[in-house]
């Protein structure tokens, strides 16, 4: 379902487009108008011709699939990974900042120094570090969802209102309850926030490392269509960057969903 | 489970600041064992910071705070609070709620869960049981959070502005349920309030409150007879009681009043030279 949108607010009367099938019609007249200006950008007059959508689809169905699944299994594994390393260490270490003000003292300020970084500046010195190709894809990724893990969990734990935690022990809560049972629940819905954003950020980590190191993944493929002239190949390594992305935050969605069931109940 | 009607709550000299700021001066009252006692006083003067020392969440910086003769330590099951806004947990239905407190006391959930439902019809929540917070009217959630309170049987019942934010229907049926549950029990009750007609219809004694730093200014007795009806909001008695509290009151926000006028006279005057 669309959005409504604000006119959808303010009107009272129903527009052709306002009904389920107009709806429709719309939709498909936005990605018919997007190939048509990609269409049209590829007749520009120039050196190198930037590929059309048919020459796209033409590549893609000419890729040896297996190869085409491995590039994809590989990059989805590589973000996988950094992402669920990020959030092993992430959402304890977190918690014990947003909890202690020991740790806050201790840890917070070597995290704030490192976050204005931006991860893709680290490529360098993951490489230099690295001796192997893996290990420098995998502290990208970990990297790049390891902040937004660390800074949400922080928030969701500052965020608790003291009057849960107050009733809770009024209600004879051990520490055992009161962490598992009240601030776990409490701080779930900030935690989900953090791993959606991360798992964005895991995977344009993996595509600019792959792209560096070219060796397999969706990042590679895409940056070695360039390389080899093969520039229809470009659109399908990007298309199918954008659904993996896509796949894994709805992912992520659906297991928010699943565990947080008191918010859409 | 406790012998109730033997807690009294006794402040004697209670004094208490937050970062310099004083919230209370020596404020000194006690509320009898098994008694409704109301709070009442100018906004923002302390009646929470009263509520919360109390409630064993704060300490008092001098003076002492005793519940049935003991010194408040900290939280515990046998003072319980219903705050402001409601605070049953959103993650557990309304029944895991209201067992919260048993299962903390070793209660097995079968055991728990089948007081909780008894309690719950009691309470006009038969059937809500496995519903979250979030599903349920502003006036279910009060009467939940209730329920979550009374089945542990406090001795004490502390209300912290409990039925504001509702609409004036759900206020004057929670009030007719308030008492339909407290009239005959012996719990002691602490009610804070800024509705001077709630203090007087709900409780046997009003003790009123000065501006910040609260003193205890006076307590006026509420005489009215026990059950409490609604006609006796138009009663001459209660008119009287009324006038008694709101003329306090109104010096007391004159005084408050006067003091912000002359610091206002002397910051100008400071300013045009």
């Amino acid at each position: 379902m669309q959005p409504r949108g604000l006119e959808g607010k303010l009107r009272r009367s129903v527009r052709w487009w306002n009904t389920p099938a107009g709806s429709v019609v719309l939709q498909i007249s936005s990605v018919v108008i997007f190939l048509i200006v990609w269409e049209l950008f590829g007749k520009v007059p120039r050196a190198i011709p930037i590929p059309t959508p048919d020459q796209s689809v033409r590549a893609a169905v000419s890729l040896d699939p297996l190869s085409f699944l491995y590039d994809c299994v590989l990059s989805f594994y590589r973000v996988g990974l950094g992402f669920l390393i990020a959030a092993i260490i992430g959402i304890p270490l977190g918690a014990i900042i947003g909890y202690s003000r020991l740790a806050r003292g201790l840890l917070f300020p070597a995290v704030e120094v490192l976050r204005p970084v931006p991860p893709i500046a680290w490529i360098p010195l993951a490489l230099l570090f690295f001796p192997g190709i893996e290990g420098m894809i995998l502290f990208l990724t970990f990297y790049g969802a390891f902040f937004p893990i660390v800074y949400n969990t922080i928030a969701g734990i500052s965020a608790i209102p003291t009057m849960y935690i107050r009733a809770a022990r009024s209600l004879g809560a051990s520490s055992w309850t009161l962490f598992w049972r009240i601030m776990v629940p409490a701080m779930l819905p900030s935690i989900f926030t953090g791993l959606h954003i991360a798992i964005g950020i895991a995977w344009l980590m993996v595509v600019a490392g792959e792209m560096v190191a070219t060796t397999g993944g969706v990042g590679a493929l895409t940056w070695e269509a360039y390389q080899t002239t093969h520039y229809p190949l470009i659109f399908v390594g990007m298309a199918a960057i954008g659904v993996l992305g896509f796949f894994s935050s709805q992912l992520i969605r659906f297991i928010a969903r699943l565990v947080i069931r008191w918010d859409n109940a | 489970m406790s012998v109730t009607g033997t807690s009294d709550v006794v402040l004697d000299r209670v004094s208490k600041s937050y970062a310099t700021v004083p919230v209370l001066d020596q404020c000194t009252f006690d509320v009898p064992a098994g008694s409704f006692t109301a709070l009442v006083g100018p906004s923002g003067c302390g009646k929470s910071t009263i509520i919360n020392l109390i409630a064993g969440y704060d300490w008092p910086d001098a003076g002492r705070l005793t519940v049935s003769g003991r010194p408040v330590s900290g939280p515990g099951w046998d003072r319980l609070v219903v705050f402001q806004e409601t605070a049953l947990f959103p993650w557990m239905t309304t029944i895991d709620n209201v067992i919260f407190g048993l299962q903390n006391r070793g209660f097995v959930r079968r055991d728990a869960e089948g007081q909780a439902r008894e309690l719950l019809a009691k309470f006009g929540l038969a059937g809500f049981e496995r519903k979250y917070p979030s599903q349920l009217s502003g006036g279910m959630q009060r009467r939940a959070e209730l329920a979550r309170a009374m089945i542990n049987s406090p001795e004490v019942m502390l209300f912290d502005e409990a039925f504001r934010g509702l609409d004036t229907m759900t206020r004057g049926l929670m009030q007719e349920y308030l008492l339909g549950v407290f009239e005959g029990s012996s719990i002691t009750t602490v009610f804070v309030t800024t509705e001077i007609e709630e203090a007087i219809y709900l409780a046997d004694r009003v003790v009123v409150l000065s501006g910040r730093p609260a003193i205890m200014k006076e307590i006026v007795t509420v005489d009215l007879p026990r059950p409490r009806k609604l006609e006796m909001l138009s009663s001459p008695q209660f008119g009287a009681i009324h006038e008694r509290i709101l003329a306090s009151l109104i010096a007391e926000a004159e005084k408050d009043f006067s003091e912000n006028v002359v610091l206002t006279e002397m910051l100008s005057a400071s300013r045009g030279l």
